[in-house]
């Protein structure tokens, strides 16, 4: 459990951490979306020069972002395979009993790869860089006007922020009710499916008893403070576009004209 | 015998960006059929110390041993069958029907018969002083705070360690039953000759049960000795962030005013008996 990179907030005072969540968010959007459309050689070059830009302002470091890799590999090579033995465009490279490879699927193999290289780096960049809870308030904040067709915005972003905040709690108290289990010698590597499923209630149980207690808890604090849901309720931290968002829509903005004139004239 | 510890060091998460050095460099040796507390402010590395000793965490350098069995990933069974091992708050990990169950879990892992082990487990609720007839049967979840923690302790002492370490197990309780587990931790020691490590941060706790006192500043080995010594010495316990016990600031306080008064009693009963005899030889004069 302490390896988890995915998803996970790296503190830091880059101009990313610094930017407002909503520009952050759509930014991702807005390059997810372009690694699509303009999925050129040239328009992949941009992208990733965007990416490599990113990085490197973040401060993250690439060990992390590459690292974040990791989890989907399997998934990429998976399809890199699939792509590489099912496209048959172009000129025949290799012809060998059912295997047949040929340039066009090599192009698109190498294609699909650093697409998705590229969005996963760029996602995990936006949680590396943004904080659950920022992220939570920029969300609420950009789905504010859906209000209006009753669907309850603050509701659910509150109920994300805590879902989010028990995160770690919860990891930490399964980390701390495997170990006293394991004390007393539990075991759930060996033994039939039934036996390793059994093996989880002495884990499970006390877990989910905690979950609730948690949960009331924390009801209860809610209501002494009187939380009565979002109405007129205001923001202690209120989101502010900066001059840092100002520099990073610019750069966006020459970002999609490049993609989009790379896909028109390329 | 016991837990001999060499230059153990941890650090924890590794090659990430949230390592942590927790432990550096320690040696030492905890002696068989005592009661060592290992003190220390917060975050000082008392908890990590604490689970090597039954090889729930593996040193990053250097060794650990308990009982001249090495501690590494092939003898953690054996090393788990003379360790039992009681983490803050145990009562967090009840979770069977009934109590006799929930006890009774470890023993029966091991692959002895559910009615030896139902024996078993009525035993160790007798030692915690849980009535096996009126609670037995009940669901661990409707005891009280104080009952479910003793069953959670029997729980570990079912299985018949040799040595037994316990994180903080007064934390969180009222003084009565505060009182009644550091009475089950000298009975254990006394009766059952278990040897016992206890973390603990209250001075006036382990003034009274300790023979030896361990103390970690920053995960480091700061002092490790007698009460006596450990427990009168000012500077270095404020080093380390804790505090004199309450009976050795009112003796020393005492002494300012009462010339002669000897300062080394560390516990109540010690500056009682220490202020007796001093009004006594006043009087003799």
């Amino acid at each position: 459990m302490n390896n988890i990179t995915i998803g996970q907030y790296i503190p830091g005072n880059s101009i990313l951490h610094r930017a407002d969540p909503r520009t952050k968010l759509i930014a991702t959007i807005l390059y997810m979306v372009m690694l699509f459309v303009s999925d050129g050689p040239v328009g992949l070059a941009c992208s990733a020069a965007l990416l490599i830009a990113a990085v490197s302002t973040s401060k993250v470091g690439w060990k992390l972002v590459l690292r974040s890799l990791k989890t989907i590999l399997i998934v990429v090579i998976f399809t890199a395979v699939i792509n590489l033995l099912v496209i048959k465009e172009g000129t025949v490279l290799v012809n060998f009993w059912l295997i047949t490879i040929t340039t066009g699927g090599v192009f698109t193999t190498l294609r699909l790869i650093v697409r998705l290289f590229l969005l996963i780096m760029g996602v995990s960049l936006l949680t590396f860089t943004t904080t659950p809870i920022s992220l939570t308030d920029g969300i609420e904040t950009m789905f504010k006007p859906l209000n209006k067709i009753k669907v309850p915005v603050h509701d659910i972003a509150m109920m994300m922020t805590i879902a989010i905040r028990f995160v770690p709690p919860l990891m930490e108290e399964a980390g701390r009710i495997t170990r006293a289990q394991a004390s007393r010698g539990a075991d759930y590597t060996s033994g039939g499916l039934m036996a390793r499923v059994k093996g989880f209630f002495p884990i499970l149980l006390p877990m989910i008893v905690g979950a609730f207690t948690r949960a009331d808890q924390l009801a209860d604090a809610m209501e002494a403070r009187c939380y009565r849901g979002g109405e007129g309720r205001t923001k202690f931290n209120k989101l502010a576009f900066t001059k840092v968002d100002v520099y990073l829509t610019v750069i966006l903005c020459l970002y999609t004209l490049a993609m989009i004139l790379a896909k028109i004239f390329l | 015998m016991s837990i001999k510890v060499s230059n153990l060091s941890y650090t924890y998460q590794q090659d990430t960006p949230f390592q942590k050095e927790a432990l550096y460099d320690l040696t030492f040796e905890i002696p068989d059929g005592q009661i060592t507390a290992i003190m220390g402010h917060t975050g000082s590395g008392k908890s990590t110390l604490a689970q090597h000793f039954n090889g729930l965490l593996m040193p990053s350098t250097g060794t650990i041993s308990v009982n001249d069995i090495p501690v590494t990933s092939k003898t953690l069974k054996q090393v788990r069958y003379q360790v039992g091992m009681i983490f803050q708050y145990p009562e967090y990990q009840l979770f069977d029907e009934t109590v006799l169950k929930d006890i009774a879990y470890g023993i029966l892992l091991r692959g002895i018969s559910p009615e030896e082990a139902e024996n078993k487990a009525k035993e160790a609720m007798k030692l915690v002083g849980l009535d096996p007839e009126t609670h037995g049967n009940r669901s661990p979840f409707d005891l009280s705070g104080g009952q479910k923690r003793r069953a959670a302790i029997a729980g570990v002492l079912v299985m018949e360690p040799s040595i037994l370490v316990m994180d903080e197990p007064a934390a969180g309780l009222d003084p009565e039953g505060r009182r009644e587990i550091l009475n089950l931790v000298q009975k254990l020691n006394k009766e059952k000759g278990i040897t016992v490590v206890i973390v603990s941060h209250s001075v006036e706790d382990m003034a009274e049960l300790a023979d030896n006192i361990l103390i970690l500043n920053r995960g480091r080995l700061h002092a490790f000795g007698k009460p006596a010594d450990i427990l009168t010495d000012k500077e270095s316990l404020e080093q380390a962030g804790l505090e004199l016990p309450v009976a050795t600031i009112l003796m020393q306080n005492l002494a300012k005013r009462l010339p002669g008064l000897p300062t080394n009693a560390f516990t109540v009963e010690g500056a009682v008996e220490a202020l007796i005899q001093y009004k006594g030889g006043q009087t003799n004069e």
